[in-house]
Order: structure tokens, then C-alpha cells, then sequence
């Protein structure tokens, strides 16, 4: 029970997540628990018998696993041009507090950073800088952004699309082992403090190839991309949900049915004077 | 004394197992690759009983009255290895596998068993399992296929155990060319990965195909559950269990003819979901309880005997 109680946790966070823009489902694994074998002497191995001796006693069930579903959500156009979404097994990286996160939620905004007036940062919506190439996107203001699907970002002044300048390439990282990721909130994850991303390789950086579609290069499935002007819903699908919390509530029904069965069974040996 | 309270309270005793076993399998309704278990009873070996005459000079001559039965105990618990349900979920390290494996002559029925028409015997479905390494280097089974990829790349279950592959090594997942993890892979129905962008096979740094291996085991029963969905072979029962590796790095020609009849398929993105049937556990577990009371009341008759043997008899 205490197991499906969890479960039941994980499938409210995931629905209560339905909207937030980015956010990716998380999965729950369950394994038995084992706990004792009773041992049996020779005389137990009786003809018809089918199994080897001892009585495996198990006792319930662990949550053993929870995973992130990092699938594609589906896209939504919002027309704002600080709205990027990533096509692909990819996060973009941003700076919280010092600390390298990475993200899937492209609702970003222009801040005044740094303390110089005429430049802005690209940030999320919590103020942590998105991470290019070369460090934090600054856009002269007055200048309008554009993105190119393989993160370049330029710039001109408004009304004048010819004085274009070359700005920086967002930062792409491929999820090799997203297992590993972290989530810290605010739809961030990390890499846990323990491990060394070098050696482990949690995420890398994406390469050029892999954007390409006919690339041979490429070392992902899907190729990449960034598009504007767009954002990323959530991956929860509201009718799976649904049917997994019917399911998990059935279940948790009848692990209460077996508990108060149990339950008579005591009572029924608590009473077996008189 | 009075026999029968020992063999009620056997009988209470018995039946508490039974309703252990099946309030776990109901715990497990949701433990991928879980397989129902059911205890089966025995009862207590027959003795013979005699009346002996007590008669002085008559040699103790006895004469047999019959035999009988003094209690009954849980004796087994073997699992039931039918396939269970299969459910997507999409995730690329989620591996399922689907096996009806017939054999000549052999019609199973809904619980993997037939009897032979020659010799009568029982003989149970063979069953392909998951191979994979516990952290002591000892090789474990299991159906539950929900995999991951750990530090160093191995696939491994979600307790650390290392899945092992094609050539009875553990799964590295590792591009020998370039040395970096691999983010995903497509597997054939036989075990075998490939690539996912250019689809070509994907081979080890031993230039050896990489995959999962299957297992062959004959007698499922001889399996030893372990907890955390594994199962183990004691010793002397190894002749059961046939890994199906690669032989001189082409395809396992047992498990290709078991794929290529459809007689055994491994889904990727699929997990195998609990063979427990809620409705059945809930007649069994309702039936156990009631077996329980029945002896309990039992019990409280033969006090009531006692209480009037003790106190009543002898009464004026």
C-alpha cells in the first residue's frame, strides 16, 4: 500500500503538471520484496513436488525505479520570439546560481543583467541566464532576436532586417543517461553533485551533425532543433493518467481488502479462547 | 489427548500461509514481470492407528483400526509462469518478452502444463528469461525487463544487477569507435541491437554483435525466487536453464527458429505486467479466510469438549 501511495504521489505531480510548459512525466517501477525462506529438511522431497525445498515467503512490494518519460511534448505556438522549444533529446542549459542546470522549458525572457543598460539577457523566467556557446546570450536592446533551428542567434535593430549580427549558438545538451538527472524544481535538473559529468557522462554537448537530418554523423535518433516562437508543453497525457489512477486505485482497493481480511484473521485468533 | 485441536491449529496455520502468499501476490499486482504464486498443501503423514487391548498376557496384541491424518502444512509455493500482459510505456530501455514456446505432442493448457501422452508425466511450458549479473557475479533470471543505463554505460535493472548480453557478457553500451555512451538503441525481436540512425547492427569493442540474452529454461519450477523480481538456479538444477548465446558470432539457431515461428518475441518500449488475476486472489483470499475461521471454530469446539470433559464429568 505504502508503495501505491507513492505512486499515487508521482501521478497527482504529474497531472497537476499538465500545463507547465516543458515539464517532462515521471514513471514509477515497482519490485518485490523478499524476505525469508524457510528452509526444509530431505523428507519434504516427495514425489509430484515441484518445486526445489524451502518455502519462499515474500512480504509486499517497493517502489524500485522512478523514472523521467523525456519524450517529445507536443508544441504550441506563442508568436513571442523569447519562446524557443527544443525538437529532439536535447535541454538547454542555463546558469542558476552559479551552478550549470539544464532545462526543457524555453519560456524565456530579455533582463537587464550585469548592470549595463544597453544590453539584455536571454534568462528563464526565474532570472537564471540561458547558456551559448560563449557564455550568457546578450542582445543590444532595441534589437530583435531571431533563433535559426540550429540555435545561432542574430539580431537587428527593429525595422531594419539587414544589419543583422551574429550574437551566439545556444547551447544544446544531449540526455544520455537522464536517469541520472536531478530535478531541483522549477522544472530545472542537474547533475548530481556526486557524480563527474566527464566520466559518466550524464549529458553532453551537442554536435553540429546532430541537427542534420541525412547526416551520418549525427548520435541521435531524431535530429535536433530550436524552433521560436514556440513552447514545449508538458509530456503528461491526461487520459494515460486517468487510466493509471483508476488502475493504481483499484489496486490500492484491493491491498485494503487484504488488509482487513487479515485483519479478521487476527481477530479471529485473538479470539479463539472463548 | 484430544488430536484434533493440533489438527485444527495446523489447519489455521496452513491457511494463514496461503493468505500470506496471496496478499502478496496482490501487493504485486503492479510489479512488472511478477509471477503469481500459490501455495499448495500437504498433509501431515498418515500414521496407523491401533487400539491396543491392555489385557494382561495377551502379549500387548493390538488390532489396527485404519489410518488417519493429523494436520496439514504449506508446503510449496511455486510460481505461475504464464505470460503476462504486455504494456507500452514507450521508454527505450523497457524490454518485454512474449513466449509460448510449444513442443511436439504437448497441449498446454491456461497454466503452462500438459501431460505427455507416452509416459503420462508433467511437463511444464518452457520460458526465456532475462540473464543478468548480480553485483557478486552471480547469474540470476528474471522477466522483469525494465533496464537502465548505469555510470559506465552497462545496462543494468533498476537494483544494480548487470543485464548480460549475447556473448554471457554484461550489455556495454558504448560506441567502440568514438568511445561515448550510446543514447538509445532499436532491438530486434531476437535480442539483437541496432542502431538507430543508420540501423546497421551495433557491435561491441570485440567487434561481436551487442543484444540481450535470452535464457531458455525447461522446468520453470526449479527456479528459486530471490526478491526483486529474480530468480536464481540451485545447485544441481543448472542442466535446466540454456542460455541462448551467440554461437561463433551469428545468431542462436534455437532462438532464431523460436522467433523466426513466433514462438517468442522481445518487445522493446514494453514492460510485462503481473500475471496476478485480482478477481481469482480476491475468491482465494476471501476462501482462505473463511477455511481459517472454519478451524478456528473447530479449536473452540474441542475446548468445549475439554471444558465439559474437565469440569462437567465429575459433577453431582
Amino acid at each position: 500500500m505504502t508503495a501505491l501511495q507513492q505512486k499515487l504521489d508521482i501521478l497527482s505531480d504529474n497531472m497537476a503538471n499538465l500545463d507547465t510548459t516543458g515539464y517532462k512525466r515521471k514513471d514509477v517501477n515497482f519490485s518485490d520484496i523478499l524476505m525469508n525462506v524457510k528452509q526444509q529438511p530431505q523428507g519434504f522431497q516427495q514425489t509430484g513436488r515441484l518445486s526445489p525445498l524451502g518455502y519462499v515467503q515474500s512480504w509486499g512490494s517497493r517502489v524500485s525505479q522512478v523514472q523521467y518519460d523525456l519524450t517529445q511534448g507536443s508544441l504550441k505556438e506563442t508568436g513571442v520570439s523569447t519562446d524557443l522549444s527544443v525538437e529532439g533529446d536535447a535541454l538547454f542549459q542555463v546558469e542558476a546560481n552559479g551552478q550549470i542546470a539544464y532545462t526543457r522549458d524555453g519560456g524565456f525572457q530579455l533582463t537587464a543583467l550585469g548592470g549595463d543598460p544597453n544590453m539584455l539577457t536571454l534568462t528563464t523566467k526565474e532570472g537564471y541566464p540561458v547558456q551559448g556557446k560563449n557564455g550568457s546570450i546578450r542582445i543590444p536592446v532595441g534589437y530583435e532576436m531571431q533563433v535559426s533551428p540550429d540555435g545561432t542567434v542574430t539580431a537587428h535593430p527593429a525595422g531594419n532586417p539587414n544589419a543583422t549580427v551574429k550574437i551566439d549558438q545556444i547551447k544544446l545538451n544531449v540526455a544520455v543517461k537522464p536517469q541520472f538527472l536531478q530535478q531541483i524544481g522549477n522544472n530545472l535538473f542537474i547533475v548530481p553533485r556526486d557524480m563527474d559529468n566527464a566520466t559518466v557522462q550524464v549529458v553532453r554537448d551537442a554536435v553540429p551533425a546532430d541537427f542534420d537530418a541525412s547526416s551520418p554523423g549525427r548520435t541521435v535518433d531524431a535530429p535536433l532543433g530550436i524552433r521560436q516562437g514556440w513552447l514545449e508543453q508538458s509530456n503528461v497525457s491526461m487520459s494515460d493518467e486517468m487510466s493509471d489512477l483508476l488502475l493504481v486505485q483499484r489496486a490500492y482497493q484491493l491491498n485494503a481488502r487484504a488488509l482487513s481480511s487479515a485483519d479478521t484473521m487476527m481477530n479471529l485468533a485473538n479470539n479463539l479462547r472463548g | 489427548m484430544i488430536r484434533g485441536l493440533y489438527t485444527a491449529a495446523a489447519g489455521m496455520i496452513a491457511e494463514q500461509r496461503k493468505h500470506d502468499t496471496i496478499t502478496n501476490n496482490i501487493a504485486n499486482l503492479n510489479t512488472p514481470g511478477y509471477k503469481q504464486v500459490n501455495a499448495i498443501s500437504r498433509s501431515f503423514p498418515e500414521m496407523l492407528i491401533a487400539l491396543t487391548s491392555g489385557q494382561p498376557g495377551a502379549g500387548g496384541a493390538s488390532r489396527t483400526i485404519g489410518r488417519m491424518n493429523t494436520g496439514v502444512l504449506a508446503e510449496e509455493d511455486p510460481s505461475l509462469y504464464v505470460q503476462g500482459d504486455l504494456k507500452e510505456t514507450k521508454n527505450s530501455f523497457d524490454f518485454a518478452i512474449a513466449s509460448d514456446i510449444q513442443e511436439n505432442g504437448l497441449d498446454f493448457n491456461g497454466r503452462g502444463m500438459a501431460f505427455d501422452p507416452n509416459t503420462g508425466d508433467r511437463v511444464f511450458q518452457k520460458q526465456l528469461f532475462f540473464t543478468v549479473q548480480s553485483p557478486q557475479g552471480e547469474t540470476r533470471y528474471t522477466r522483469s525487463g525494465n533496464f537502465a543505463v548505469n555510470e559506465t554505460g552497462e545496462l543494468v535493472t533498476p537494483e544494480g544487477d548487470k543485464v548480460l548480453g549475447l556473448n554471457g557478457q554484461p550489455v556495454k553500451l558504448v560506441n567502440p569507435a568514438t568511445g561515448q555512451t550510446l543514447t538509445s538503441v532499436t532491438a530486434m525481436a531476437d535480442g539483437r541491437f541496432l542502431d538507430p540512425v543508420s540501423g546497421q547492427p551495433l557491435v561491441d569493442a570485440a567487434g561481436q554483435p551487442l543484444g540481450i540474452l535470452l535464457s531458455r529454461v525447461d522446468n520453470p519450477n526449479r527456479l528459486v525466487r530471490e526478491g526483486n523480481g529474480v530468480y536464481r538456479v540451485n545447485p544441481g538444477d543448472e542442466g535446466t536453464v540454456a542460455a541462448l548465446t551467440d554461437q561463433n558470432g551469428a545468431r542462436n539457431a534455437e532462438l532464431g527458429n523460436l522467433v523466426d515461428t513466433h514462438q517468442a518475441v522481445l518487445r522493446q518500449g514494453y514492460l510485462e505486467q503481473s500475471n496476478v488475476d485480482p478477481a481469482q486472489s480476491m475468491v482465494e483470499l476471501n476462501t482462505a479466510l473463511r477455511a481459517y475461521e472454519a478451524n478456528q471454530k473447530m479449536v473452540q469446539y474441542y475446548d468445549r469438549s475439554l471444558d465439559k470433559a474437565v469440569n462437567e464429568v465429575g459433577k453431582v
